[in-house]
């Protein structure tokens, strides 16, 4: 089983939206999938069908003293996840400083032993990065190929088994195509294949779907499976 | 080295020999001119970006000064 965190370079990159389309790009190819939201913004769940007003999730079982199994959700017959939840009316932030950590070695590690799952894949929140990195046994840094993103790269490091993902590229913009040119060149870690911006991703959120299942003849439907095909020559985990 | 494991038969090119040496000889031949490309277009768009220009300056130079 492999653990992989995926993690918005900043906001806004678009994490939750390819975390979700992944994990159905990976149940296409018969791997079993559990997909975990660790946003407070708990949006992951809307990718797959689950009503807006429902509040179930790890987060709000925990502090519910539940078991967190139990909030976890079957999508498709290799695809479940596991919302955050929602947390109250507190802020959501204020909400996960009060409350006490939740133990997630034990649970990946129930998890592994378990070997019910070929991936986990976390959708974590820029803001607050390491929960899931310190659990995963790769980390994906998605980004935008724009001159915010190029400073941010002198001024941060990659995490440890820490890759980049390009997101949204728009090939007709030269400034694009200049810095990913040279990302390609200099950038020792960055994954080879390329997610494109296309409005079938947009829309999937807004059809409730990952986007493999909304547009699966999509151009970035179509880059999404390439994508979960690399993952297996190259994150797969000893099953 | 270890003890060969690998019988003739196994380590003998298959029927996609020929597949095999066409896409060998394609990739190397296609992957040498595309990096021959990209680094013609790297002082092209370091001229037209300030921006990178000098952030390349301070991969070379800055971490040396600071």
């Amino acid at each position: 089983m492999s653990v992989i965190a995926l993690q918005g370079f900043r906001g806004g990159t678009g994490t939750t939206s390819v975390t979700a389309a992944l994990a159905w790009g990976l149940a296409q190819l018969n791997e079993r999938v559990l997909v975990i939201d660790f946003s407070p913004e708990n949006l992951l769940r809307l990718h797959f069908g689950m009503p807006f007003t429902q509040t179930r999730g790890w987060r709000s079982a925990f502090n519910a003293g539940e078991p967190w199994q139990k909030s976890a959700m079957r999508y498709h017959s290799h695809l479940d996840f596991l919302p955050y939840g929602n947390v109250g009316p507190e802020s959501a932030r204020a909400q996960s400083e009060v409350s006490p950590a939740f133990d997630w070695n034990k649970a990946i590690t129930q998890l592994k032993n378990s070997g019910v799952y070929d991936w986990i894949l976390i959708d974590s929140p820029a803001a607050d990065p390491l929960p899931a990195q310190a659990i995963a046994d790769s980390t994906l840094v998605l980004l935008h190929a724009d001159s915010q993103s190029h400073i941010r790269l002198h001024q941060r490091a990659l995490p440890a088994n820490g890759r980049y993902l390009v997101n949204q590229f728009v090939p007709s913009s030269l400034l694009q195509q200049d810095i990913l040119l040279l990302w390609q060149e200099t950038l020792p870690a960055m994954i080879p294949v390329i997610l494109h911006r296309d409005e079938a991703m947009a829309e999937s959120l807004a059809a409730k779907q990952p986007v493999g299942e909304w547009k699966g003849n999509s151009k970035i439907s179509r880059e999404i499976n390439t994508l979960a095909n690399w993952f297996l020559l190259n994150l797969r985990g000893v099953r | 080295m270890g003890p060969n494991i690998v019988g003739s038969e196994e380590s003998e090119p298959s029927k996609d020999d020929d597949f095999f040496a066409l896409s060998h000889l394609f990739s190397l031949t296609e992957l040498n001119y595309v990096d021959v490309a990209r680094k013609e277009k790297i002082p092209q768009l370091m001229s037209r970006w300030p921006l990178l220009a000098e952030l390349a300056q301070y991969d070379k130079h800055g971490a040396e000064k600071n």
